[in-house]
């Protein structure tokens, strides 16, 4: 046990210290689009914001949010599901070639020629993956309201009801997403196949859950009062300062949940394969 | 960085056609919404501005006022309304019409602070561009009219006021409402003009503006319409019908609206006024000899509906029967009933106010009298029974033969009228509350405060009718004091002022009177 919390505090310290951009870019090729989309729906005002950002909300939402200031009320909504979209499907190509570049020091095939070739087939069980956890995000989500949302509105008074059932909301998410953070690192593997990375990375996703679930959040902590502000203090914002602080805070939160999310793949890649060498 | 080669194939793959779609799904309306985004934008941070003005200050001067006003006008600056007729689909249209709404809007904004600033000027400038930009659009025309109208009022250009409602009548034809719940505020401009010239104290006017208001309302009767707006409109012209005392009239048109409530469920809402109105009608009709019938519908009512504004109302025309008939412990019983339950309503609570402190004199309890008469016009500022109040405490010490109390109660009203002022100088009922400090003076013998007054509504309400009053009697008094310079002045400033007067001739013939003498006394006018 001890040993196996120094391995991965190292992993962990590994990552955080060997922060390479060269790694890092596909994320922020993913954070770049979601600052792009931030930055067209803060000039709505504009042709082109409105004719960008705008139309994508309109093509979802229709024409009742592209008021002012009603818009960054729905901002918080519009950008995760921005987000969900960047990680889930662009997603599936970028991450596995950061996972590749971080993985390459310790595994030299992907240096060279195999790196085109594992990457390739990467895409499609992380994509799977990606949209396995969307499906399961939304079964907790909608399992969450009926059953736990009701029970804790009754057990705990208004401010500390909203916040139980936020980090509950939240732990819930994160846990999920972490039975299937291993499906991109195995699916990088030679000879591996569509079933076989979805299910060695979800065995993997079981056996190191409490260290990945624990990268998840020491990672995510500078992000989560920012994800909270968004997601309980957009009202508050809105009236009391300014309709485009929410943009501002959202901004803040996609980089730091970016930077979160590329240490996260990096220590659970080193944690994978140090725990795969000590098998060996 | 070493851009790996899978991007390029990733921006072929997801962006393009991601930003083509989005690009095209916006195309068309898209300038449109865009520019209504803009606008609303720079909308909502000329309110935050004025908020925060007004957060620390909560009377801000005029300078601060008319610099509010500039941020309002950059909505109009920044933003160009687009011409309706551009509009190719009907969404194009509507977006249009919302930034025009929204510019028109802005312009009613620094209309309402240039007011505010006390520069009707320029407000009524921006109302009129209002005017000119909204086109056909009823709506914004119809906002921009009332709201000139207020300013008007505000600013005692009381003709105008009424000119413009007129023609308001005329031009915006009354709007079905959703539900009998909503009504149409063009409906209620016949009874505005009646009761603007009923706060002048120019009952002939008043008078005539009511028969034109039944007319209105036949008028519009006579066209065809949903149900809830002709039972919306019959039922005001019942309350013109019972004001003129048109008892046939009142009874046959209670009885078509008594038919159409009970052939539509939408109508349901009109009950506590149809049984409000039988029992008005019981009482027109037998209330002289016999006022137990009416009486007792009227209490029905308000314990059948007591949350509908007709409650108050049956218990103070039940209060005001039983005391026509000198039954005062029963009509005292009904307007405490009514300052009670009713005291935040503001057609019946002063009035009911004052007639109890009335009764409650009458039946032994001056101290609980004295207590309402002095609350009147702290509660109930501006209102007729504020204006009564102060001086009926004075009147009943002189009753009863206390002249120094009386003399002491006198001088009191003349700092509660002042106080009044004070407290809106540009409300409408300053011109009476100066009346009242004339009337005051002249209670307590004081020509030269009778002067004085008469002089300060010289110089501040000039063409309100009850200024003529003021001006002939300060031209009686500055006659017996000697000043018959000042009361040439007086006449004359009536023949100029009043030249519609009835009793005009008179005037002229009193002015002709007094003999030109010296350099007329400075009246300030």
């Amino acid at each position: 046990m001890h040993r196996n919390f120094r391995v991965a505090r190292a992993c962990g310290v590994e990552a955080a210290r060997d922060f390479q951009w060269n790694e890092y870019a596909p994320f922020a090729w993913i954070l770049g689009a979601q600052l792009l989309f931030l930055l067209l729906a803060l000039n709505l005002g504009t042709t082109i914001g409105m004719g960008t950002a705008g139309a994508a909300v309109k093509l979802f939402a229709g024409d009742a949010p592209l008021h002012y200031p009603t818009f960054f009320l729905y901002l918080p909504n519009f950008n995760s599901w921005v987000e969900l979209f960047l990680y889930t499907f662009p997603g599936s190509i970028l991450i596995p070639i950061s996972i590749a570049r971080i993985q390459a020091p310790m595994d030299p095939d992907l240096q060279g020629a195999g790196f085109k070739g594992r990457v390739k087939r990467a895409w499609l069980p992380t994509l799977v993956a990606g949209i396995l956890t969307l499906l399961l995000l939304g079964v907790w989500q909608w399992a969450f309201n009926v059953a736990l949302v009701p029970l804790i509105r009754a057990s705990f008074p208004g401010l500390q009801a909203n916040a139980g059932i936020w980090a509950a909301s939240l732990i819930g998410a994160y846990c999920l997403s972490a039975l299937f953070l291993y499906v991109p690192i195995l699916a990088l593997q030679p000879d591996t196949t569509l079933v076989k990375a979805l299910r060695e990375g979800f065995r993997e996703g079981l056996r190191l859950f409490k260290w990945t679930i624990l990268y998840i959040f020491i990672f995510a902590l500078p992000a989560l009062p920012f994800l909270m502000a968004i997601q309980l203090g957009t009202a508050f914002m809105a009236e009391r300062m300014r309709p485009e602080m929410i943009a501002v805070v959202i901004a803040i939160y996609a980089i730091l949940i970016s930077l979160a999310t590329y240490l996260t793949y990096a220590a659970a890649a080193r944690l994978h394969w140090a725990s795969q060498v000590e098998e060996a | 960085m070493n851009r790996s080669p899978g991007i390029t194939r990733v921006s072929r793959s997801w962006l393009i056609p991601v930003a083509l779609t989005l690009a095209l799904s916006g195309c068309g309306d898209t300038s449109l919404r865009s520019t209504r985004y803009r606008a609303e934008q720079l909308l909502w941070h000329a309110d935050l501005t004025e908020s925060a003005v007004l957060l620390r200050d909560d009377y801000p001067d005029s300078t601060t006022l008319l610099g509010l006003r500039a941020p309002y006008l950059d909505v109009a600056k920044k933003v160009e309304v687009p011409p309706l007729s551009a509009a190719t689909s009907k969404e194009e249209s509507t977006l249009a019409i919302d930034v025009m709404r929204l510019v028109g809007n802005s312009n009613l904004q620094a209309a309402r602070l240039a007011v505010q600033a006390n520069r009707p000027d320029l407000g009524i400038e921006n109302m009129k561009l209002v005017q000119a930009m909204a086109g056909n659009d009823t709506l914004m025309l119809r906002r921009a009219d009332f709201f000139l109208v207020g300013t008007l009022r505000q600013y005692k250009r009381y003709e105008e006021a009424v000119a413009l409602m007129k023609t308001m009548l005329e031009r915006y034809p009354p709007i079905t409402p959703q539900t009998s719940k909503d009504e149409d505020a063009i409906l209620a401009i016949p009874e505005s003009i009646v009761r603007l010239y009923r706060d002048l104290n120019d009952s002939t006017r008043a008078n005539a503006a009511l028969n034109d208001a039944g007319a209105y309302y036949r008028r519009v009767l006579a066209t065809p319409h949903s149900p809830i707006l002709d039972a919306q409109v019959r039922a005001r012209l019942i309350r013109v019908e019972l004001e003129q005392g048109d008892w046939n009239a009142g009874l046959r048109d209670v009885a078509i609206l008594r038919r159409m409530a009970s052939a539509s469920p939408a109508l349901k809402d009109l009950e506590p006024e149809i049984r409000y109105s039988e029992a008005k009608l019981v009482m027109m009709h037998t209330g002289k000899q016999n006022p137990n019938e009416a009486v007792a519908l009227f209490e029905k009512v308000a314990k059948d509906f007591p949350k509908s504004p007709f409650a108050g109302r049956a218990l103070m025309d039940a209060a005001t029967v039983l005391e026509l008939h000198n039954r005062f412990p029963e009509a005292l019983n009904y307007y405490r009933q009514v300052t009670t339950s009713y005291g935040n309503q503001p057609d019946i609570a002063p009035p009911a106010t004052f007639r109890r402190a009335m009764l409650e004199d009458r039946l032994g309890n001056w101290e609980q009298a004295k207590n309402l008469l002095d609350g009147i016009p702290v509660r109930y500022p501006e209102t007729m029974a504020a204006l009564e109040a102060p001086i009926a405490i004075a009147n009943r010490y002189a009753r009863i033969g206390q002249g120094d109390a009386a003399k002491q109660a006198v001088r009191k009203a003349i700092q509660t009228y002042q106080g009044l002022i004070q407290r809106d100088t540009t409300s409408g009922y300053t011109p009476l509350y100066r009346w009242s400090i004339v009337r005051c003076y002249g209670l307590l013998g004081d020509d030269q405060g009778v002067l004085r007054a008469v002089d300060e509504m010289v110089r501040r309400d000039m063409g309100h009718p009850i200024t003529a009053q003021a001006l002939l009697q300060g031209a009686r008094i500055a006659h017996q004091a000697k000043q018959d310079d000042r009361a040439r002045v007086y006449l004359q400033n009536y023949v100029v002022n009043y030249p519609t007067s009835p009793i005009l001739a008179d005037v002229k013939k009193q002015l002709a009177r007094i003999p030109a003498r010296g350099t007329a006394t400075k009246t300030g006018s």
